[in-house]
């Protein structure tokens, strides 16, 4: 039962309409990328996919996430269509997690075409060896799991949760990672820098350019303790979102009010 | 089956279902009530997507509310419009197979028999989107019956349909309630709810008026003078013959026709063919004005 959920949901995800907006995304990226690459011309290759990937990849990811996980619920619950399926026999922490993980997928998939098409443009033909690549993409997926459970939680919570979610991507997770002081704990992205090993902006004074994308990133954590606060974050999330979903009434929106 | 114990449901400062007790068991019921009388509220009870702010509900002795056991026996056909409108009816009432724990063969064999069922089986391979009001209450109905529930509850489920659709509808019902099955049908249509039960629950406001047999809820209408409208070129010459029958108590004549009251409406109606057949008196048409829900509804409060 749980299996055909999570399939059910993934193929609406991945719908084909909805997939070729995020292609024409990653072409974007690819775009940017290609266009700095050629701006830059006196920096390493791993310097400026790790740029990129901070500015643009980290960023991307809770765009991402805040548009698939917190549809996972909140859009049934708009088109009221949520009937249907919660007067079914499946059992709602059951179907809360596998539509999460759905979710969860349709990020990592559209997380790593970003991030392709970053390592294309800085690395050409050489792309898949960018050793790199690899550390993001496990930051990307665990990072997906972090985001979308926060995000379902919130949708559980507070209406229009779409408009919250896009607010914490853009606002909290740009601005509180750069902020002074041990505030950057406070940002999911700051986990995930650590987690994908970037460099600290200690040593990166020198160079503005270096120092913005590596400040996005920049602070003292370890990838354990990115990997400790990510999983707790996750877990924690998607258990108290569950409890949550199972005791609680959804109707369509006009019944509510 | 289904039983209500001063089941009570509040949203916020308003009442949607006031201190309602009855068991509903196999055979068709009728839900009847105005526009916002609680029926939507109640059938939302039955079906666990609320629970009762006081009071005991049970379904199959089970409490229902988000309760899977519940599920596996019951189906349900909500009043919304809304579906996936980018799926076709088929993948529609398969994708909800699958959800009722089917897997893919069955599922797909059980989608094709619901199909049949309600008609549409050559119709379901267009896009929901492009249905007809008609085709959607056809294909909510099919997702309700497709794991074969012990209990069917229908919100609305005529509106939109034709009058051949109603029939067939009706039919399907009445087949559903021959083999054992307990069917809730909630309906603002008095007319509509005789054709297909005399077995009806009566809301108003949230309360339960009445339960039990029609006829029961037609002779207390009867009780009081029932209004009947003729409408004639020649309200005087009807006047006249009107006047003289015994169950007639007061005739009321305008430019258009005119209006009666009777304590018999099936004597005045048996009475009406003789007249202007034998008689020759000119008939446009007739209603009752008594005829509907308000005015059961005013009865039953003045009792």
């Amino acid at each position: 039962m749980g299996a055909y959920v999570f399939q059910n949901a993934l193929s609406e995800y991945l719908r084909p309409k909805r997939v070729v907006i995020w292609v024409l995304v990653a072409i974007c990226v690819f775009a940017a990328a290609k266009l700095f690459a050629n701006v830059s011309p006196n920096m390493s290759a791993g310097d400026k996919y790790s740029m990129l990937s901070s500015l643009l990849l980290f960023r991307l990811l809770p765009l991402a996430s805040a548009i698939f996980s917190s549809g996972v619920l909140s859009q049934e619950i708009e088109q009221k269509t949520i009937v249907y399926l919660l007067t079914r026999p499946v059992p709602r922490p059951q179907f809360l997690i596998f539509r999460l993980l759905a979710s969860v997928v349709a990020v990592i998939v559209v997380s790593i075409m970003a991030a392709l098409a970053i390592s294309f443009a800085i690395y050409g033909p050489a792309a898949l060896s960018n050793n790199l690549l690899s550390r993001d993409i496990v930051a990307l997926a665990v990072g997906a799991m972090a985001y979308g459970s926060l995000f379902v939680l919130i949708s559980l919570l507070i209406n229009r949760a779409m408009i919250v979610s896009l607010l914490f991507a853009f606002a909290w997770e740009t601005s509180v990672p750069s902020m002074p002081g041990s505030i950057y704990l406070l940002s999911i992205s700051s986990y995930l820098t650590a987690i994908a090993q970037r460099p600290s902006a200690g040593s990166e004074r020198g160079n503005p350019l270096k120092a913005l994308a590596s400040s996005l990133g920049g602070n003292t954590l370890t990838a354990d303790q990115g990997w400790a606060v990510i999983i707790g974050i996750t877990l924690f999330c998607a258990v108290f979102g569950a409890w949550w979903f199972t005791r609680s009434e959804y109707l369509p929106r006009e019944d509510a009010e | 089956m289904i039983s209500l114990h001063n089941v009570s449901r509040w949203y916020g400062q308003i009442i949607g279902l006031n201190d309602v007790t009855c068991d509903i068991g196999p055979g068709v019921t009728a839900l009847l009530g105005m526009n916002g009388a609680g029926k939507s509220t109640m059938l939302r009870l039955i079906t666990g997507q609320l629970r009762p702010t006081t009071g005991d509900l049970r379904v199959f002795g089970l409490d229902p509310f988000a309760n899977p056991e519940v599920y596996k026996r019951l189906g349900y056909c909500p009043e919304i419009d809304n579906f996936y409108e980018h799926r076709t009816g088929r993948q529609f009432v398969y994708m909800l197979g699958r959800y009722a724990g089917f897997g893919s063969k069955e599922a797909r064999e059980r989608t094709e028999q619901v199909l049949e069922l309600v008609g549409m089986k050559d119709r379901a391979d267009k896009k929901i989107a492009g249905y007809s009001k008609g085709m959607r209450q056809r294909i909510k109905l099919a997702q309700a019956m497709i794991h074969d529930p012990e209990i069917i509850l229908l919100d609305e489920p005529l509106n939109g349909l034709d009058p051949v659709g109603r029939r067939e509808y009706m039919g399907l019902l009445h087949n559903l309630a021959l083999q054992g099955k307990t069917i809730l049908v909630s309906s603002h249509i008095l007319f509509e709810v005789e054709q297909m039960t005399s077995s009806i629950l009566l809301l108003n406001r949230g309360r339960l008026l009445a339960t039990g047999d029609l006829r029961v809820i037609r002779e207390l209408i009867d009780k009081h003078p029932h209004k009947i409208r003729l409408q004639t070129s020649e309200p005087r010459r009807w006047a006249e013959k009107i006047v003289a029958m015994p169950f007639v108590l007061s005739v009321q004549v305008d430019r258009d026709g005119l209006e009666l009251q009777t304590r018999e409406p099936n004597s005045f109606y048996d009475s009406l063919v003789p007249l202007t057949v034998k008689e020759g008196l000119p008939l446009t048409g007739f209603s009752s004005p008594d005829n509907n829900l308000e005015s059961i509804f005013r009865y039953l409060v003045n009792d």
